[in-house]
């Protein structure tokens, strides 16, 4: 997983050209930045700029359009003069929200994953690197690049000279898959709400959306009597078999502790208990296309197999997966049941081989099937395990 | 500068915006409404009921919540049908149109409001504030333009604000109404630092700029055909100068001090002493009035097309004196004038008609608003030559009868029969101006005083204009307040009444009484009503003006001399007899002095460089800004024309010891103030003389601060390792909030960082 969130990091734009920034925004100089480029950017807007007149704005042209008009026809100079206020606020509001996106930057940090259909929170951290103004009334608008949910988030305060600020997003990923999560653009209807003030976000990061967790029912080989049956996982977890001692941290249970020997070593130790559990069930999971026809079929089965995997993961009776001619690979560490539900997020059918389904292979293999009413089955070596 | 996550000063909130917002826009509507004030229309009343509507509404912002739907949905249409049936019932379409935008403005300001409303809001009362500008062209205007931008330009900028504010509470919410205004003051003071109160002058001060250029460099073209903006040259006033002259008391008038007329002049020493501005010449008596009679008012002349000229037919070969004259509304709709003339221009496309007779001049409306007339070569000598050349023989041969006759002294006689309103039949000019309609008695007690004017002597008009002023100011005395009885014995004329009294009268009194005297005499003679003197305002010393109050109003005589030309005489007592003497400077008047000449300075300057202003203005000051640079460059090249002569010249003269030893010091002291520059430059050393901020800190410190927060910026950026920078770090903390140290080695150790920093900032090479 590290190699994701280097490229999550990689991903992010460089308009200063250097290597590590996560910084986007006018406040990271672009190269080759001097007076010349900013008289060029007058005539010719960087990529990604734009002003475009809000409604106030037209108003504000049609007056001055009419007032220019009426003054010329009737020479009148009270007429010109509020034509001149009127383009000289036109000018000032130009120049003010140049001043307001003016030594900002801005970056957007989240969680590398995200689940579908469940809201996500990410942030966006931004800076006023100004000197003596404050920014005001930004406009920050997030998006899944592919598909294409937007949210926006303004920044409903004052943010003074120096000051971090971090807003919070939410937005809420439709399908799993691996997405493109970009602050495509910041806005700004600052100062008279005349213009609006558009700059590129500048800020892309790859996230990967696991699967949405999906309502099934147990069967009797992934019930927690049939758990019972078996031994104590040999890792710690909530079981009732002791597992080992160790040193007292601050929010342990006092029942826990073990007077007895702490007294011996003349320092708090605390019982650790062996997770229940213990079936020690392996999952292989394979989507073949000529199984999983139907799209709608195949994502539940993609639910569900993600959402057992983190059930039984944390139920600690998961032991190893194959994804669909792989070979077995163990699930002891967060990370790798993360690897597994990142392999789910970008699984797809695959095409038909002509040959027969891999056999599980073992036992407590549980596998999956197709039912009706486009239901999925999970099955423990044969034996029906969970249907969602 | 440390970045933090809080804000150093408190917030308004989203509720608190609101009630600013609503606040401002009040504040805004009442801006709008106060301009009605200033323009002559029954409008006032509505304005200030508007007014009273937006206040109350603005201190009970609650109150708005409370209108029902109903009435909010139906409140427009409705204030459309009164529009309508305010046109209807016969108002001016501008009045009527102001009328609605005042009602329109008064329902936005106290009704919900959302940002399309706001919007309307804003135009409405700059629509009001634009109009009002344009009926009064006064430099009230300026600020109240000023003002309303400034309000409004603040009021959008709250809406932005509130609108960015308004995540996360109800869309609907009206809690902002339950605040207190006052503590939404205090919340204000907490709020708003020195710094923010600073930015908003400049900006201020830049929107005035910004808009001076503009207005300046706003392209001019002078159209042929100028049209009425909204119509507005048809708005009458209400006072003024009239055609007739009905003897009463004056006091109002000499108890009104305000400037009714300014009049600069290229050459004051056209001036007489003390200038007559005439305005009006009456030369019909009759029951104790005169009055400009029918066959005189048919007499006058349009002026367009033939000496009237607009600024864009100005024509340069013509240099003549000219006299600029600026008339206040409500004056009437005659233009002051001293005697003949070569030019009239008139600022604003207005008609004008002159009388050839009288040599006055008349608008055919009342101007709404003050107006700007550019005479050349007039005559103000004192003497008025009848200008029969502006006669248009077809037209006037249309209108009325001239006959060139032998039986006045005129060789003309006008007759009119039928003198259009006035039920008057026929008149003819100038013998009006020998008539003297009264009674056998009163004629008989004329000719007597006429006699004892005479003396038995022979006396030619000017002798006997001398004669009669002197006789009438031994029985009577100057007063604002006539003694004469109200109700007069039947058959007398009040005329003759009041010079039997030997009471007290004004200017008016003594000058009817003149005019029958000397009618009487044989001597025709008419009335003139204008303006006597004024006085000088030089606050401008390059342009000084003279302005006329109202109080200056006067009456006086003309008598015909022969030859086409009238004589002024000066009627009321304690004036020279014989009128204005040639050449006098104007030096008799008075001068301006203070506040007022101040202010009143500052107005004339608003209508001679703001409301004058055109494309011969602009072409002027593009002129005088070309030749200021010119002149600039010329100037610059001949100074280093002349230093390099000088310094050729001095390397070409021969040398000697004395000579090398000057250029050796001064190469030296040249090196020695370079390199000087360079160190203290190089160096910070301004930071040892320079003081403390208020934070009480020293120079160094602040130094420091600085370049600790570029070092920390320069490592946010490139994502450098914290131990790159961790020994500059150390050192800036320990010169920011270490112990002090020798001055001398602080900034050497802080040249030392900031080198360091830079470094940093340059980041790894690509």
């Amino acid at each position: 997983m590290s190699s994701a969130t280097t490229s999550a990091t990689s991903a992010a734009p460089r308009r200063d050209g250097r290597v590590g920034s996560d910084w986007a925004g006018p406040a990271l100089r672009p190269a080759g930045f001097n007076a010349k480029s900013i008289l060029w950017a007058l005539i010719v807007p960087p990529r990604g700029y734009r002003t475009l007149p809000t409604i106030s704005g037209w108003v504000l042209v049609l007056l001055a359009f009419s007032l220019g008009l009426a003054a010329y026809n009737t020479a009148s100079n009270i007429l010109f003069i509020a034509l001149s206020l009127l383009l000289a606020s036109l000018i000032m509001s130009g120049m003010l929200a140049w001043s307001n996106f003016r030594r900002n930057r801005w970056r957007l940090t989240t969680a590398p994953r995200f689940r579908a259909g469940e809201p996500a929170l990410c942030r966006i951290e931004i800076v006023n690197e100004k000197r003596f103004l404050p920014t005001y009334a930004l406009m920050f608008d997030v998006r899944l690049k592919e598909s294409k949910v937007e949210t926006s988030v303004p920044l409903a305060r004052r943010l003074d000279v120096g000051v971090t600020l971090e807003l919070p997003v939410q937005i809420t990923p439709p399908r799993r898959g691996v997405e493109t999560l970009e602050l495509v653009r910041v806005r700004s209807l600052y100062p008279f709400g005349f213009l609006m003030k558009i700059l590129p976000g500048g800020v892309q990061r790859p996230v990967w959306i696991w699967p949405a967790r999906v309502n099934y029912v147990r069967h009797h080989p992934l019930s927690p009597s049939a758990s019972a049956e078996h031994g104590a996982a040999q890792r710690a977890g909530p079981g009732t078999d002791l597992l080992s001692l160790r040193p007292y941290r601050p929010g342990d249970a006092q029942r826990a502790i073990h007077w007895k020997a702490s007294a011996r070593v003349q320092r708090l130790l605390v019982r650790q208990f062996a997770a229940d559990a213990a079936a020690g069930f392996r999952m292989r999971i394979e989507g073949q296309a000529e199984l999983w026809g139907d799209p709608e079929h195949f994502e539940r089965l993609c639910g569900l197999a993600a959402t057992l995997a983190e059930d039984l993961f944390r139920e600690g009776r998961l032991v190893a997966v194959a994804v669909g001619s792989g070979l077995w690979r163990p699930v002891r560490r967060l990370s790798e049941l993360e690897a597994l539900l990142d392999e789910i997020a970008t699984l797809k059918p695959s095409p038909p081989s002509g040959e027969p389904p891999a056999a599980a292979g073992g036992e407590n293999v549980l596998t999956f099937a197709p039912a009706e009413g486009r239901r999925v089955h999970a099955y423990v070596d044969g034996e029906l395990a969970a249907t969602a | 500068m440390p970045t933090s996550m809080e804000n150093s000063r408190p917030q308004l909130n989203h509720d608190e915006l609101q009630l600013s917002k609503w606040l401002l826009g009040g504040v805004l509507s009442l801006l709008a409404l106060w301009t009605v004030f200033y323009v002559e229309s029954s409008s006032n009343l509505l304005a200030v009921f508007a007014s009273l509507l937006v206040i109350g509404s603005m201190a009970s912002p609650g109150l708005s919540g409370r209108v029902p739907a109903f009435v909010q949905a139906a409140s427009v249409p409705v204030l459309v049908i009164i529009f309508a049936a305010d046109l209807i019932l016969g108002t001016p379409f501008l009045e009527a149109l102001i009328r609605l935008s005042m009602l329109l403005l008064a329902l936005r300001a106290c009704l919900p409001r959302t940002r399309r409303e706001d919007l309307q809001l804003v135009v409405l009362g700059l629509f009001l504030v634009v109009v009002t500008g344009v009926l009064t062209v006064s430099l009230l205007f300026g600020v109240q333009i000023l003002l309303f931008s400034a309000a409004a330009m603040l009021y959008l900028f709250v809406v932005t604000l509130s609108e960015a504010a308004r995540t996360g509470t109800e869309p609907d919410s009206r809690r902002w109404t339950e605040l207190s205004i006052l503590r939404l003051l205090l919340r204000l003071r907490q709020a708003i630092n020195w710094r923010l109160g600073l930015l908003g002058a400049v900006l201020l001060v830049s929107l005035v700029a910004i808009s001076a250029v503009l207005f300046l460099a706003l392209p001019r073209v002078q159209l042929d055909s100028q049209l009425d903006f909204l119509g507005v040259n048809r708005m009458g006033s209400t006072t003024g100068f009239s055609d007739r002259m009905e003897l009463s008391t004056v006091t109002n008038i000499r108890e009104d001090q305000s400037r009714v007329l300014r009049v600069e002049v290229d050459d004051p020493s056209v001036l007489p002493d003390v200038p007559y501005w005439r305005m009006v010449v009456l030369d019909e008596y009759r029951s104790g009035g005169f009055r400009e009679s029918a066959a005189l008012r048919l007499a006058q002349q349009h002026l367009f097309g033939r000496r009237g000229l607009f600024p864009g037919q100005y024509d340069p070969d013509l240099r003549r004196t000219e006299f600029r004259i600026y008339l206040e509304e409500g004056v009437g709709r005659y233009l002051p004038l001293t005697g003949s003339f070569e030019r009239l221009i008139l600022g604003d496309k207005l008609d004008v008609r002159v009388n050839p007779f009288t040599l006055t001049a008349a608008l055919t409306q009342k101007p709404p608003r003050m107006i700007g007339v550019r005479v050349l070569g007039m005559e103000a000598s004192g003497t008025v030559l009848e200008d029969r050349s502006l006669l248009n023989d077809v037209e006037l041969g249309e209108r009325t009868n001239l006959h060139e006759t032998t039986t006045n002294p005129f060789g003309y006689s006008i007759y009119s029969n039928e003198a259009p309103g006035t039920g008057m039949i026929g008149t003819s000019y100038p013998e009006t101006t020998m008539d003297v309609p009264v009674s056998l008695e009163d004629r008989a007690l004329l000719a007597q005083w006429v006699a004892e004017i005479r003396q038995g002597r022979t006396l030619g008009p000017l002798e006997f204009a001398t004669a009669a002023v002197d006789w009438l100011g031994v029985h009577h005395s100057y007063s604002m307040q006539s003694e004469l009885e109200s109700e007069l014995p039947p058959g007398r004329d009040i005329v003759v009444r009041w010079i039997q009294s030997n009471g007290a009268g004004h200017c008016e009194y003594f000058a009817a009484a003149f005019a029958l005297l000397a009618r009487t005499a044989g001597v025709p003679t008419r009335v003139v009503a204008g303006f006597k003197g004024g006085s000088w305002n030089r606050q401008d010393v390059d342009r000084p003006y003279i302005s006329v109050r109202n109080s200056e109003a006067h009456a006086w005589c003309e008598v015909y001399v022969g030859g086409g030309a009238w004589h002024i005489v000066e009627t009321t007592p304690g004036g020279l007899s014989t009128g204005p003497s040639v050449g006098g400077l104007a030096a008799s008047l008075g001068q301006d002095r203070g506040f007022s000449a101040w202010l009143d300075s500052l107005r004339m300057a608003w209508y001679r460089r703001v409301i004058s202003f055109n494309d011969k203005s602009q072409e002027q000051l593009v002129g005088r800004v070309r030749e200021t640079a010119m002149e600039l460059a010329i100037s610059l090249r001949e100074q280093a024309e002349l230093w390099a002569t000088q310094f050729r010249n001095w390397i070409n003269r021969p040398w000697d010891p004395d000579r090398v030893i000057d250029l050796v010091a001064l190469l030296a002291v040249l090196g020695s103030v370079g390199y000087l520059a360079t160190y203290v430059w190089r160096r910070r050393l301004w930071l040892v003389f320079a003081s403390g901020s208020r934070l009480r800190l020293d120079a160094v410190r602040r130094e420091a601060s600085r370049w600790l927060r570029r070092l920390r910026l320069a490592e946010e950026r490139h994502g450098g390792g914290k131990g790159d920078g961790d020994e500059v770090r150390l050192s800036l903390e320990r010169l920011r909030w270490g112990p002090p140290r020798e001055r001398a080695e602080a900034l050497r150790e802080l040249e030392r960082c900031r080198r360091a920093v830079r470094r940093l900032e340059r980041g790894p090479r690509a």
